[in-house]
């Protein structure tokens, strides 16, 4: 008896105690605290173990048919790089426009991969618990995504450990846009589980099927990222004069094994800047055959070979003369394209001089994928030819090969 | 002479449990519930710390223990989500005692009787858990009737087959 009310008083005074967090400037409970301590070594060795376990099956003993999975993904890496090629150029027209319109973007510079480790328990509460927490750069109000969606936001952060809310919590919100009708308005959360955009008038023309993205109105989420489709509309509950959009989350929400935590987001003015020579199909196709090392030419003035991205990384200092902006030498090869000629530098790079030549405002203002100012011309750099546009981090989804540990973009 | 009854206190045995299982089955039924839940959904449906509650109480019948077990596993529970402290608490701790409470009157060893009991219960809690969140602390949430109907009778039935095993641990 002496030991239960003993108990019951201390489970009193931990409730009412708040330990200041100095990592995060907040104070939580103690007895929160402590549960979470008790609870997240175990929880952590028992995932140490299972990916010890996958990871033993995975590289010694599922390695059957790997050469053959190795040929099918080389030919589907080749028909991937020709893809890139014209997605490329269509990214470049993208950013051309973009520039000419002064718009501006919040692009993802830097990700934590984090492990789920632990839930809740419950539908009541959607939340689950990641592996980072204070000693790996996650503060609270972060943004929680995977490859295909967000999923949510970082709540509670512990020294090793971290909490986050789903975006289907019935306490989450998130600011979104429709992908055609570009309408922005607010999801929230519901106890059910399926997220629902409010204040959406009934006259609106939304269709089930119609992706809904982050409009980064909601200063968490940057703007662009997928969130979901539309599963269904219906008129208002209460009668009022807006509709209920059901929303099915691009993330599979009931299932995160590894997640992203969006640690660093950088907002800059997109810039066009022409790349050292657009790739063209044929110059993948030339990369593939045998090829002979082209002698220098005999006569002066005389006309290039053909101009294939191997002889370009073969030849960089003729780059690297031409990309500084040499008068003599003004024509690039770059510019010999058509792609490039339709894009007149002056025009389409608001950031640059007057007077400046388009290598020069390239130097002086292309920032690196880090979001630093580069010091170096992109064209001085010989390049391969399946990174035609390599500058610009792109405002979409990081990519699945994202590192465990910190991944700068 | 003394008619002995069947729900007479001399005849309802009162189960001990040792420190080891008074601590650990609890803790390892919410570590259960918080990690595998992660991996399987669907297991969100079970409350497996709601049944070591009802078990631990039923078994002792005694209210005082009854509601602290409750209250204890409840305030674990509460502390692993992003809710305020205190609903899984209050929520239990009635659980528990109402269980000690029945635990006086029936026999709770009976499988049938452990199915309608728990089915109740996991009702009664699901009920007290939305009161108290949603008309006490004003937070979001929807009764559905369906869902908690089907959430009782997945507990119920889960419950007689784990409460069979959990008898291994009585001490009487």
């Amino acid at each position: 008896m002496l030991l239960f009310l003993l108990m019951a008083q201390v489970i009193v005074l931990a409730t009412q105690v708040r330990r200041p967090d100095t990592a995060t400037g907040e104070s939580m409970s103690l007895v929160r605290a402590w549960v979470v301590q008790i609870f997240v070594p175990g929880e952590k060795a028992i995932t140490s173990i299972g990916s010890g376990i996958r990871n033993l099956w995975t590289n010694y003993i599922d390695l059957r048919d790997v050469r053959a999975q190795n040929e099918e993904l080389k030919a589907q890496l080749d028909r991937l790089r020709l893809e890139q090629v014209s997605l490329a150029e269509d990214a470049g027209q993208a950013r051309r426009l973009q520039a000419l319109l002064g718009f501006k973007q919040k692009f993802i510079a830097q990700t934590v991969a984090a492990q789920v480790i632990g839930s809740t328990g419950t539908d009541r509460s959607r939340a689950f618990t990641i592996d980072k927490g204070t000693k790996d750069g996650i503060k609270i109000d972060m943004p929680v995504i995977t490859p295909k969606g967000i999923v949510g936001k970082v709540y509670k952060v512990f020294s090793r450990s971290a909490q986050v809310l789903e975006i289907n919590d019935a306490s989450s919100g998130a600011g979104v846009m429709l992908g055609r009708s570009r309408l922005r308005a607010v999801m929230r959360g519901t106890s059910s589980g399926i997220p629902e955009i409010m204040h959406i008038m009934a006259d609106e023309k939304i269709e089930p099927g119609e992706t809904v993205v982050s409009s980064g109105g909601d200063q968490i989420y940057p703007s662009g990222l997928p969130v979901g489709t539309v599963q269904s509309t219906a008129p208002d509950p209460e009668g009022g004069p807006f509709m209920l959009v059901r929303v099915k989350p691009s993330a599979n929400l009931d299932k995160v094994d590894e997640v992203l935590v969006i640690t660093q987001v950088s907002e800059k003015e997109p810039q066009y800047q022409e790349g050292p020579r657009p790739v063209r199909a044929a110059d993948i196709l030339a990369q593939r055959l045998p090829t002979v090392t082209p002698k220098a030419p005999d006569k002066k003035g005389a006309e290039p070979p053909p101009t294939s991205a191997l002889y370009a990384n073969k030849t960089p200092s003729t780059n690297a003369v031409v990309s500084a902006g040499s008068p003599a030498t003004k024509k690039k090869p770059a510019e010999a394209t058509p792609a490039s000629q339709s894009a007149p530098v002056s025009t389409n790079n608001p950031g640059g001089q007057p007077g400046e030549t388009p290598a020069e405002t390239r130097q002086s203002t292309t920032p690196a994928p880090n979001g630093t100012e580069s010091p170096t011309s992109e064209a001085k750099k010989p390049k391969a030819p399946s990174t035609t546009e390599p500058a610009e981090p792109k405002p979409t989804m990081p990519a699945e090969s994202a590192q465990p540990q910190e991944n700068p973009r | 002479m003394a008619t002995i009854t069947y729900t007479s206190r001399e005849e309802i045995e009162v189960h001990r449990f040792s420190a080891f299982a008074t601590i650990g089955i609890p803790l390892l039924a919410i570590f259960f519930q918080v990690y595998v839940s992660s991996r399987f959904s669907f297991l969100k449906l079970f409350d497996i710390p709601l049944m070591v509650t009802v078990f631990f109480a039923v078994s002792r019948r005694n209210q005082l223990a009854g509601m602290l077990t409750g209250c204890s596993i409840g305030l674990v529970q509460d502390a692993l989500t992003h809710l305020p402290i205190g609903i899984y608490g209050i929520s239990k701790t009635i659980a528990g005692y109402a269980a000690s409470s029945i635990g006086l009157k029936v026999d709770v060893d009976n499988p049938g009787s452990r199915f309608l009991m728990m089915f109740f219960f996991t009702f009664l809690h699901d009920g007290i858990y939305f009161i108290v969140s949603r008309h006490l602390l004003g937070i979001p949430a929807d009764w559905r009737t369906l869902h908690e109907l089907s959430s009782a009778l997945a507990n119920a039935i889960v419950a007689v087959p784990l409460f069979a095993l959990m008898d291994r641990a009585k001490q009487r």
